[in-house]
């Protein structure tokens, strides 16, 4: 059958059949490029195969066999055709398939217009698509910024009490801007209990529930890692109001447990994920995760698939009765 | 403050004080809640709750998933009450990409996410009633809830975990039958809902586990951040539905239930209040649902805009808000779920020193918590 195999090419290249056999590789070659690369332009199915099926076969194997194949044995010789072309077809076609799956499925349709310049040339093909796709890549990333960006949050301005609160605690509000119609205020953490105390007592403000406190880890932002962002409420007036403060890491916030009790729990969770020392808290431990947990999981360098076997050694005491936990730990790794 | 006091006042007779361990194996305690009470004799001077056991992680694998895939994660917050969750974070996403989502798709968020809420309440009556001694509850409740299953089951696929909507709309419109089953639900509602409220209302072993049990003033409510049928049972009046229309809640007409006296009794006139007006907005719905597409259309990659936005529902354990910074990317940069369940416990400890152990199974019950959302 080896020996078949390698005969089947000669018919591309044997003069015997001279009308029919090289027709017959370009209706083979069209269908396999069609299947593979998917609504590509037909010029480049027929640019192909004559350069890289026939060069090869076409040299070796018309010396070798030109007379012996009979006519009957075409009907075999097409089916293994096919079976000999791809390998012959496969480098000048899988670059460029390979080029489409690294940049990502949007970019197959523009990738259809280029080769039909670039049909005759099999190397170049497969470099030139690069370019026009790496272009509106790179054009994709700077665009939204700066499209959307700006358009999502604004100054806040003509604001009554916004405007109170500028002129009551002047520099220590360092920004008053509104995200998506939400009013957010950035204030300096020296003075955000006094912000707060006079936002759940002033008349104007009167945010008597802390809906929601959090925060966010901003490691590259050196000097103020963490955002601590309270939602507040008013039930009278009916408005929300974001405050925000930096702190940097290591240093502790000021506890708002003092002006709303519902945020004991809120800033239990943020020391429990976020390591952040709340001063004035009445009952500052963990809440979500065992109290002797190494590691905060929020933080930005927490990763995410993380196991921590020795806690669990300590804390699972079957495990020291019988077992060596070395020969545990390999076994799930084996498993993987 | 004033449980401080308590705490430190001597016990009766001088008797020792004596620390109970109430789970987290426990039934009453409605999944893996560990609550730790100090005794004097059957009277509860001190509690402190243990919580995390059903710790996994979601606002951290929230920072690792696109905006997409985080959706089904939201379903297993609250799992007795998963398509209030979905509406939540969704709306929370469209916000930021400001995508309007067509209003037939609205309509239906709508007659889900309430239908959701009349499942939920039912659970947490049967369950609070059985955890009280009135067993029979719980079965009426679950005859009713079954036949909300089976509709989400037929239109979403799932019966607990529905994972019903999508970023934009909903994935599917709504099946042929549905108008027609949502009607027959909604027509037998009525009358068993007075059936349980003959079960109940003036059971007298009812009222004296519930009157004035666990009462909260209204400021401390406030100032606790307790949201929802918590809330309003001390006479708040705040739901989100009106205070700060989502969806399409501004098209419909309905009250808020407010209780009185804040104690637990008044906790159970609300949610019960609460299921009526949930079936007076499906019949608006249903009536005036819009014909159209269920889906906006949305970019296949969703890439909100660089910064942060926070949106809430009411969802029927309270207010559940989602806090999401975005930094441009397909992920969200952080995630962060403001849980009822999780903020409504903190007042258990206010609300069950000075009463006995059983009250505390009571006050459990009246929270309505779901360890799922609280440990997330």
């Amino acid at each position: 059958m080896a020996d078949e195999t390698k005969d089947t090419p000669t018919d591309q290249g044997s003069e015997s059949g001279e009308e029919k056999s090289p027709a017959k590789p370009l209706e083979t070659g069209k269908p396999l490029e069609t299947t593979t690369v998917g609504a590509d332009v037909p010029e480049k199915a027929h640019a192909l195969p004559p350069e890289a099926g026939s060069v090869l076969p076409a040299e070796e194997l018309e010396a070798k066999v030109k007379a012996e194949l009979p006519a009957g044995e075409k009907v075999k010789t097409e089916a293994k055709v096919e079976d000999a072309l791809p390998g012959v077809d496969k480098p000048s076609l899988t670059p460029t398939v390979e080029g489409a799956s690294e940049k990502g499925q949007p970019t197959v349709p523009k990738k259809v217009q280029p080769p039909a310049h670039e049909a005759a040339p099999g190397a170049p093909a497969a470099e030139k698509p690069a370019p026009p796709k790496a272009a509106p890549a790179a054009g994709h990333k700077p665009a939204p910024p700066p499209r959307k960006g700006p358009v999502i949050t604004v100054d806040i301005t003509g604001d009554a009490l916004i405007d109170r609160i500028r002129e009551r605690f002047g520099e220590n509000i360092t920004e008053a801007v509104a995200t998506l119609g939400q009013q957010v205020i950035r204030v300096k953490k020296e003075s955000l209990i006094e912000l707060c105390r006079f936002l759940h007592d002033d008349a104007e403000a009167l945010f008597d529930m802390c809906a929601d406190e959090t925060a966010v880890h901003w490691p590259e932002r050196t000097g103020q890692e963490f955002d601590i962002v309270i939602q507040l409420y008013s039930l009278p007036k009916n408005r929300r109001l974001r405050v925000k403060t930096n702190l940097a890491d290591g240093e502790p916030s000021p506890s708002l447990t003092g002006i709303w009790a519902g945020t004991n729990w809120m800033e239990r969770e943020i020391f429990d994920m976020f390591g952040i020392q709340f001063e004035g808290h009445p009952d500052l431990r963990r809440i979500l995760l065992p109290s002797d947990w190494p590691g905060h999981p929020l933080r930005k360098e927490y990763p995410i698939e993380y196991r921590d076997n020795a806690w669990t050694d300590k804390h699972l005491e079957y495990r020291e009765l019988d077992y060596d936990t070395s020969l545990i730990d390999v076994k799930y790794a084996e498993r993987r | 403050m004033q449980e401080q006091q308590i705490a430190k006042q001597e016990t009766l007779f001088d008797a020792e004080e004596m620390v109970l361990n109430m789970g987290p194996q426990h039934p009453s305690t409605h999944g893996v809640l560990r609550v730790i009470l100090k005794l004097d004799g059957e009277t509860v001077i001190g509690l402190d709750c243990d919580i995390g056991f059903l710790h996994r992680g979601v606002e951290k694998i929230g920072e690792h998933d696109t905006y997409a895939m985080i959706t089904p994660y939201w379903d297993r917050l609250d799992y007795v009450a998963a398509v209030s969750n979905d509406l939540c974070y969704v709306e929370g996403v469209e916000k930021m990409l400001q995508v309007e989502v067509p209003k037939r798709a609205e309509y239906l968020r709508v007659i889900l996410t309430e239908l959701q809420r009349i499942a939920s309440h039912l659970l947490w009556l049967g369950t609070h009633a059985m955890d009280i001694g009135a067993v029979t509850v719980l079965l009426y409740c679950f005859r009713e809830r079954e036949e909300i299953l089976k509709i989400f089951e037929d239109f979403i696929g799932a019966r607990l975990t529905a994972h019903a909507f999508r970023i934009g709309g909903l994935w599917w419109d709504a099946y042929p039958e549905f108008e027609k089953r949502v009607r027959d639900f909604l027509k037998i509602l009525p009358s068993r809902i007075d059936e349980y409220e003959t079960l109940l209302n003036a059971n007298r072993i009812w009222l004296q586990r519930t009157v004035g049990i666990g009462i909260l003033s209204a400021e401390d409510a406030i100032n606790m951040s307790l949201t929802g049928p918590p809330l309003r049972g001390s006479g708040v009046k705040y739901d989100v539905r009106k205070a700060q229309p989502y969806s399409a809640y501004s098209d419909f007409q309905f009250e808020i239930p407010v209780g009185e006296n804040g104690d637990t009794y008044d906790r159970y006139l609300v949610r019960m209040e609460e299921m009526k007006q949930s079936a007076l907005i499906i019949e608006q719905a249903l009536d005036g649902l819009p014909e159209g597409p269920v889906m906006a259309k949305v970019p296949k990659i969703i890439k909100p805009p660089v910064g942060d936005v926070y949106h809430s529902i009411e969802a029927p354990k309270g207010e559940l808000g989602v806090y999401m910074v975005s930094d441009g990317t397909g992920k969200p940069y952080r995630m962060r779920i403001r849980p009822p369940s999780y903020i409504n416990l903190q007042s258990l400890k206010r609300m069950a020193v000075g009463h006995l152990v059983a009250d505390v199974v009571a006050l459990i019950g009246t929270l309505d918590i779901v360890l799922g959302e609280v440990d997330r």
